[in-house]
């Protein structure tokens, strides 16, 4: 499904480009992705477990080779890791500190890696997040953390931040907490965010743009508010009609009733008694994916 | 490079007791076997500790850690082998000190020939574990390289009881090299043939480490 980021924001510059990013890894292929991030914006990668949302990340960052594609940070190939990562924040799944580290250490350690670094910032960060400065990276909770990882990603101001599932495993307070400082972050309009979940909520009111990833591919690339406005779930009783059914992502049907999702430009192949109604970000996920297993499958 | 090794080098003071732990070996062996020894036992318990750095980093996810960090996998490949080295030169700063103490306390004075050839015979053995050890540990982690780890250890030590127990070639050994003197072709060849070893293992460990997915 082809979509370009630059329809929104022809004028703005890229903080990142990806093109063709192709990774084999074992029975998985990630088959060349394209990722754009305008900068000022936000972008959501969503798909379910196993659809290369981490590992299109990984191959961003160039921790995994990829057989091909490329990508380019502020404009510029981002092929030396030490130029590419003074200029990003990282936040993955976990906590990429020791164990036995003491927290307001992570600063000392870390820190030292970066001209920019705002220790004094992070110390801040550090009281604002309530976490406690003595206690071992170990001993903290999921959300800790999380809220570690984000403090550390912030202290030497990058211009892009990328995270990866960040809130998968958070209770509610913690996900909104990390949200809240995600806009925050946005406040300033040269900074970026790359945001991989399969927690779709998080990215409603958050996100610009959302890209959709299942099997290895993507399978939508769009503004979130282009996502809402082009699909409608829809549902109903008896047969609709060939091309109904055929326009119909996600087909379901028990005994005489049928439910999907459609384009809501094929909502004039559907009679009265079909049943249209808004979808949600999960909902069009859900039968993007869905469509997609349909369609492997032959159905 | 220098904030890698800083980071590194920080990390040893989360091992100091199990360092403390070698270092108390050292002395036992040093003082029961003989002075000499306390120098190449040094440069086996570098190798024998060496691949607690690789554990580190897999417990904390620290490889990761290094890929977000503003320095390439290069200088992780060199940073590691210079915190390896430098641990070898405290090792052999303490592995000579047990060597002068025990001699103190008695026993027949350490010719320079022999504190030369025992401190060489520990930088071979240093070059040729970590040689073999390192690549492996960056290619593959520590949890699938930990046996391709122990390899050189094992062999250093079977090796050492080995010809340990025939006094006679400890004698004979002893024997020549108090004869001779320091042979510095001999001993500046060794010192050069682990140096290229070392270099072409970093060679390796880098285009390893390179490919790793991370």
């Amino acid at each position: 499904m082809g979509y370009a980021v630059n329809e929104k924001t022809s004028a703005t510059p890229l903080a990142l480009r990806a093109e063709g990013l192709t990774v084999r890894a074992g029975d998985f292929l990630l088959d060349a992705v394209d990722v754009e991030v305008p900068t000022g914006y936000v972008v959501g990668m969503v798909g379910p477990n196993g659809a290369g949302k981490t590992t299109t990340i990984k191959a961003i960052l160039g921790m995994v080779g990829r057989s091909s594609g490329f990508v380019e940070l502020f404009g510029e190939p981002a092929s030396r890791q030490a130029a590419r990562n003074a200029q990003i924040g990282v936040v993955l799944d976990r906590p990429f500190f020791s164990p036995d580290w003491r927290v307001a250490s992570v600063g000392t350690r870390v820190g030292r890696f970066y001209p920019t670094w705002d220790a004094d910032r992070f110390a801040g960060l550090l009281r604002e997040f309530r976490l406690p400065a003595r206690t071992s990276v170990g001993a903290l909770s999921r959300g800790q953390g999380m809220r570690l990882s984000f403090a550390v990603a912030l202290c030497h101001d990058p211009r892009l931040l990328i995270l990866d599932e960040p809130t998968g495993g958070l209770d509610p307070v913690a996900r909104a907490e990390l949200v809240e400082g995600l806009r925050e972050f946005m406040v300033d309009e040269n900074h970026s965010v790359l945001f991989s979940t399969h927690i779709t909520s998080d990215l409603d009111g958050l996100a610009d743009f959302i890209q959709v990833l299942d099997g290895g591919h993507s399978t939508y690339r769009g503004t979130l508010d282009d996502l809402h406005a082009q699909f409608a779930l829809v549902q109903g009783v008896g047969d609709p009609g060939r091309d109904a059914l055929r326009a119909v992502l996600g087909l379901r049907r028990a005994r005489d009733r049928f439910e999907g999702m459609i384009r809501v430009a094929d909502s004039h192949l559907f009679g009265r008694d079909a049943e249209l109604s808004a979808a949600t970000t999960d909902d069009i996920v859900v039968h993007l994916v869905r469509a997609g297993h349909d369609n492997e499958k032959g159905l | 490079m220098i904030h890698f090794l800083a980071l590194d080098l920080h990390g040893l003071v989360g091992r100091r007791m199990r360092l403390l732990a070698v270092a108390a070996m050292l002395i036992f062996f040093g003082i029961d076997m003989g002075p000499a020894f306390a120098i190449p036992l040094a440069a086996v318990a570098c190798v024998l500790i060496a691949s607690d750095l690789f554990l580190m980093d897999e417990r904390g996810r620290l490889d990761i850690l290094y890929a977000t960090l503003p320095v390439g996998r290069t200088t992780v490949v060199l940073g590691r082998y210079t915190t390896v080295l430098l641990e070898f030169l405290v090792a052999a700063v303490i592995g000579n000190t047990v060597a002068m103490l025990d001699v103190d306390f008695g026993r027949a004075p350490l010719g320079p020939g022999m504190l030369v050839m025992m401190n060489v015979v520990g930088f071979v053995i240093v070059a040729v574990g970590l040689a073999v050890q390192l690549p492996a540990f960056f290619a593959l982690g520590y949890t699938k390289a930990r046996f391709v780890g122990l390899v050189p250890p094992v062999v250093i030590a079977v090796a050492g009881l080995s010809v340990g127990r025939k006094a006679d070639i400890l004698q004979g050994l002893a024997a020549i090299v108090r004869g001779r003197g320091v042979s510095v072709p001999l001993e500046a060849a060794a010192v050069a043939g682990c140096v290229i070893v070392l270099a072409a293992s970093v060679l390796a460990a880098r285009a390893l480490y390179v490919r790793r997915r991370l």
